[in-house]
């Protein structure tokens, strides 16, 4: 752990990575996941642009809609679950404030409705993996 | 259990076939392998051969009447069995068919209405609805890309729009509320843009020269086989029919006209 100064401001999201194509909003660990991502689809040509939310409340809803609005396509990144999640409540207000700027439906990437597996390959699974970011944000873009 | 005698798939191409006649009467005792009906696919006439031996009672089927393939036309079975198609009746395209024919629901009505209704709607996403709005496109005339080509994206809308002809913003939301379509227009104004006179002109309907003249027909003649896949390939691609020969709308007729007649009788 580098030592630096750790504090970030309150109710300001992050954008982590600038894209135009797919905006992506996620928070805590599966940023990494998501940035790994977007790393990968750039090659392919979809340039996503990776928000991290960084406080959910205050929940910075300005820079989604903004960012919603440049490029019409959302895709929510969590490690929560899928049915009781933080994320379903953003995808709420985008669809609240900026449905009109949609060119897609909105999709999820959250932990699947199981107790997590122990068993590695199927907690894999269970939890959003690189792979599935991928595959949702390219199902936005089809 | 009466065997159901039905029209065989004569080819790998063969949707339906011309009825030429029967062989045998209704009633009449067949055995297997006997030729019972005569059929006209595209290119030649086949004889059908009973599939089993009995006594065969025929459906209301006459000589020219189009029958789609794989339809059962008769029965054959014991001598008090009566010719009755179970389930899916046969869609028989002759116009002429007779009222037995008609009576036969191919399909039940109701159905058929929704499912068109159904695939003919335009899915839209919010942002290309908003853009369609904003810049008067008709979403119907837009092809859908997104999600394998069920949606219209703000792309295709864009794609659409790039297409278009210049049109002054007036000609453009003219022709959405008149529905005239601009892709066919050409522009009169400067630098060939579309200005409102034009959509004015194309919204009137067309002028009829003169009405066309009442003329004999002669006779009409089913156009069979190849003939018939002849005029309904060139009607498809290019008007050829208006100028050598006159054809009815459905492309299986040839209609012999009185010679003065000719040019005017094409549909």
């Amino acid at each position: 752990m580098p030592e630096e100064e750790y504090i970030i401001p309150f109710g300001v999201a992050d954008i982590k990575r600038p894209g135009k194509d797919v905006t992506l909003v996620t928070y805590s660990r599966m940023v990494f996941r998501s940035l790994e991502a977007a790393e990968t689809l750039s090659k392919e040509g979809i340039d996503v642009e990776v928000i991290d939310l960084r406080t959910l409340k205050p929940l910075d809803i300005n820079t989604i809609v903004n960012s919603v609005k440049k490029t019409g396509r959302l895709v929510c990144v969590s490690e929560a679950y899928e049915n009781t999640g933080f994320i379903n409540e953003v995808m709420m207000q985008v669809n609240e404030q900026a449905f009109d700027y949609l060119d897609a439906p909105m999709i999820r990437v959250a932990a699947a409705n199981v107790p997590v597996p122990r068993a590695e390959t199927l907690e894999d699974e269970a939890i959003p993996n690189t792979g599935r970011v991928m595959a949702a944000c390219r199902k936005v873009v089809s | 259990m009466p065997e159901e005698f039905f029209v065989p798939k004569l080819g790998q191409t063969v949707e339906e076939v011309i009825m030429v006649g029967w062989l045998v009467e209704d009633g009449e005792k067949v055995s297997q392998g006997q030729a019972v009906m005569e059929v006209e696919t595209d290119k030649a006439v086949f004889p059908v051969e009973a599939n089993a031996k009995g006594f065969i009672h025929l459906g209301p089927f006459k000589a020219g009447d189009v029958i789609p393939v794989l339809t059962v036309v008769a029965i054959i079975g014991k001598q008090d069995d009566k010719f009755e198609v179970k389930g899916a009746a046969p869609a028989v395209g002759e116009a002429d068919s007779t009222p037995e024919q008609k009576a036969t629901p191919a399909v039940s009505p109701e159905a058929k209405p929704v499912a068109t209704s159904e695939s003919d709607r335009v899915f839209v996403s919010p942002r290309a609805r908003k853009l369609a709005v904003e810049s008067s496109v008709d979403l119907a005339q837009v092809t859908p890309s997104g999600y394998d080509g069920v949606r219209v994206t703000e792309r295709d809308v864009r794609d659409y729009l790039s297409q278009l002809p210049k049109a002054t913003p007036v000609a453009q939301r003219m022709a959405v509320d008149v529905g005239v379509d601009l892709r066919g227009l050409e522009g009169s104004g400067p630098g060939g843009r579309i200005v409102k006179q034009d959509i004015l002109r194309a919204a009137q309907p067309p002028v009829s020269a003169q009405p066309l003249p009442v003329a004999d027909v002669v006779e009409r003649l089913p156009l069979k086989g190849v003939r018939g896949i002849i005029a309904e390939r060139m009607g498809n691609q290019c008007a050829y029919h208006r100028a050598c020969h006159a054809y009815d709308g459905s492309g299986r007729h040839r209609v012999r006209c009185h010679p003065r007649a000719h040019q005017s009788q094409s549909i």
